[in-house]
């Protein structure tokens, strides 16, 4: 079965592409290879128009009052929740929080459950995080007094998971790890981070944002108690994330942001929470972006999360094989263990803005820089990378041209 | 196309940069970064009766920035401090070429943190003057 699809998956490859209007653009003249999936994918017609149609069909505020246009559009949204939990096969949609984006659901954490913290009390990070994992940490610090730990990273880029085991300790109250790097694509144990740090106790949070995407990610096979992503990397609109978490703690951590649709009481002496995940979702949240949302989940469900990883892990040993041939690039990134479609390269003696600069000038989109996460590249030793990162709509013919793009700016700068 | 941007002159200020380096006992430091793109670059000088008598400059960034930081500390050393104030960026770009909109940026970064340290040098010419982080 498996095999069908996947040879079923490769003829579609022109029919995908069809979907992504974008995709059809030119720069410069040139057919645009677009390979910055990692900062953010392509929207399929079905997700832009599933927006416009909640507007023009649908369009009010949810969660208030018995009008029919109002429970339409509740519906839909709370639909949207659904899908979601299911598709990361959580028990419901109490489970599943709508956020602004990954990041907003990581403060979401480190404010509500940093609530619950003392002085002295230890959250255990890693150096492989994204700033959205680390920043809101610190400024938690600052506020409560706790210690933030890191867990070291290999040499060839991936979790030192006996360095976070050693870490681990009676006062680590929170564990929180990247499911998969931003930047080397190492795919890390989560399960057994998950494992490792419930043994000692600690609330298990992982960043998700370049998991979910990518592969199929079941929480309860995992069993952390919470998950942040975004749906702007896997689809979906801007402005919306997720945040999974276990029912429980949920239940017990004061809310976040509060208001309108959080409550269910309100006097003028104090106001009494809403049920799950509205008491996490105050104001007027993103109807229609989560409503589209729902559509990228449908439109990625359809393909097949094993046939986007088989699909991104294809290019991936195509472009490391290509560019790895290139005198003068260094490819990081593990040389074993599972990763995603995410190339991090340098060529030497060329900046990275100005490989992505002739890159770009010939349509090849990449990212260059930090990439939000200063701490691993000083880890690693390096000032900034160029990244290519795949989706299910990238093709062969796109990772030979980010070849040629490397040859060209190699040639230009005589490195 | 690649060649309005990479031009002779900023590939050779890139790949040959002048004046590269720190001067330890400097009169005015002024380093900073973009932190949009993380260029950084910090100028040391030696200032003698308000003229640049040497100047060096040591950072990380692309070729773009690198080749205007080159360039200007060729632009500014012999010449009095209150002239390197005043250098504007139509008399950078007039040596170093014209840039594209969306790395003008890049190209103004060593300007602005030199400018941005002769005004605390000017403030305090009798003392070294060392000024970090200033943030472009």
């Amino acid at each position: 079965m498996a095999a069908f699809l996947k040879k079923e998956f490769a003829m579609n490859l022109k029919n995908i592409r069809k979907d992504f209007p974008i995709l059809k653009r030119k720069i410069n003249g040139r057919p645009m290879a677009y390979l910055d999936n990692a900062a953010t994918t392509q929207k399929p017609k079905s997700v832009i128009e599933a927006g416009e149609k909640f507007y023009e069909n649908s369009n009010a505020n949810i969660h208030r009052g018995l009008n029919p246009l109002s429970m339409e559009a509740t519906e839909q949204y709370e639909e949207a929740h659904r899908k979601t939990a299911q598709f990361i096969n959580a028990d419901s949609m109490e489970e599943i929080v709508f956020t602004k984006n990954a990041t907003e659901s990581l403060n979401l954490l480190a404010y509500s459950l940093g609530e619950c913290l003392e002085a002295g009390d230890e959250v255990l990070l890693t150096k492989m995080e994204h700033h959205a994992n680390i920043v809101p940490w610190q400024e938690l610090a600052k506020r409560k007094k706790i210690k933030i730990k890191y867990a070291d990273i290999t040499p060839d880029g991936r979790l030192d998971m006996d360095s976070l085991a050693g870490l681990m300790g009676k006062k680590t109250k929170i564990v929180s790890a990247t499911m998969a790097s931003n930047i080397l694509g190492t795919v890390n144990p989560a399960k057994e981070i998950a494992k490792i740090g419930h043994e000692n106790g600690a609330v298990v949070i992982l960043d998700a944002a370049q998991a979910v995407p990518h592969m199929e990610v079941d929480v309860k096979k995992i069993n952390a108690d919470f998950l942040a992503f975004s749906a702007h990397k896997m689809l979906g609109p801007t402005g919306v994330g997720v945040l999974y978490g276990n029912e429980e703690l949920l239940e017990k951590m004061p809310p976040f942001l509060t208001g309108g649709d959080m409550i269910s009481e309100v006097t003028l002496k104090g106001a009494q929470w809403n049920k799950l995940p509205w008491k996490f979702e105050a104001g007027t949240p993103n109807i229609a972006g989560g409503i589209a949302f729902s559509t990228a989940i449908d439109y990625i469900s359809k393909i097949g999360l094993e046939n986007v990883e088989a699909h991104e892990r294809k290019l991936l040993a195509k472009a490391l094989k290509i560019l790895v041939n290139i005198k003068g690039v260094e490819v990081y990134g593990p040389q074993k263990g599972p990763r995603t479609g995410i190339v991090p390269f340098n060529l030497k003696g060329v900046h990275p803005h100005d490989v992505s600069e002739m890159l770009g000038r010939n349509g090849v989109i990449v990212r260059a820089g930090n990439h939000c996460a200063q701490p691993l590249m000083r880890e690693m030793g390096i000032e900034g990378v160029v990244r290519a990162s795949f989706y299910i709509y990238n093709t062969d013919e796109e990772i030979e041209e980010l070849a040629r793009g490397v040859m060209r700016a190699k040639k230009m700068f005589d490195a | 196309m690649n060649q309005e941007l990479y031009t002779e002159i900023i590939l050779d200020l890139y790949k040959n940069p002048r004046n590269r380096g720190r001067i330890e006992d400097f009169d005015l430091e002024a380093g900073g970064g973009n932190p949009t793109c993380g260029d950084q670059v910090t100028f040391t000088m030696k200032i003698n009766s308000g003229v640049i008598e040497d100047i060096k400059f040591y950072g990380s960034g692309c070729a773009i920035s690198t080749a205007s930081e080159s360039l200007l500390s060729e632009m500014v050393k012999g010449k009095k401090v209150s002239e390197a104030e005043k250098i504007t960026q139509k008399e950078l770009f007039a040596e170093l070429g014209n840039i594209i909109q969306t790395r003008i940026k890049c190209a103004l970064l060593g300007l602005e943190v030199m400018k941005r340290g002769i005004a605390e040098y000017k403030k305090r010419p009798a003392e070294k003057v060392s000024v970090k982080g200033i943030v472009v």
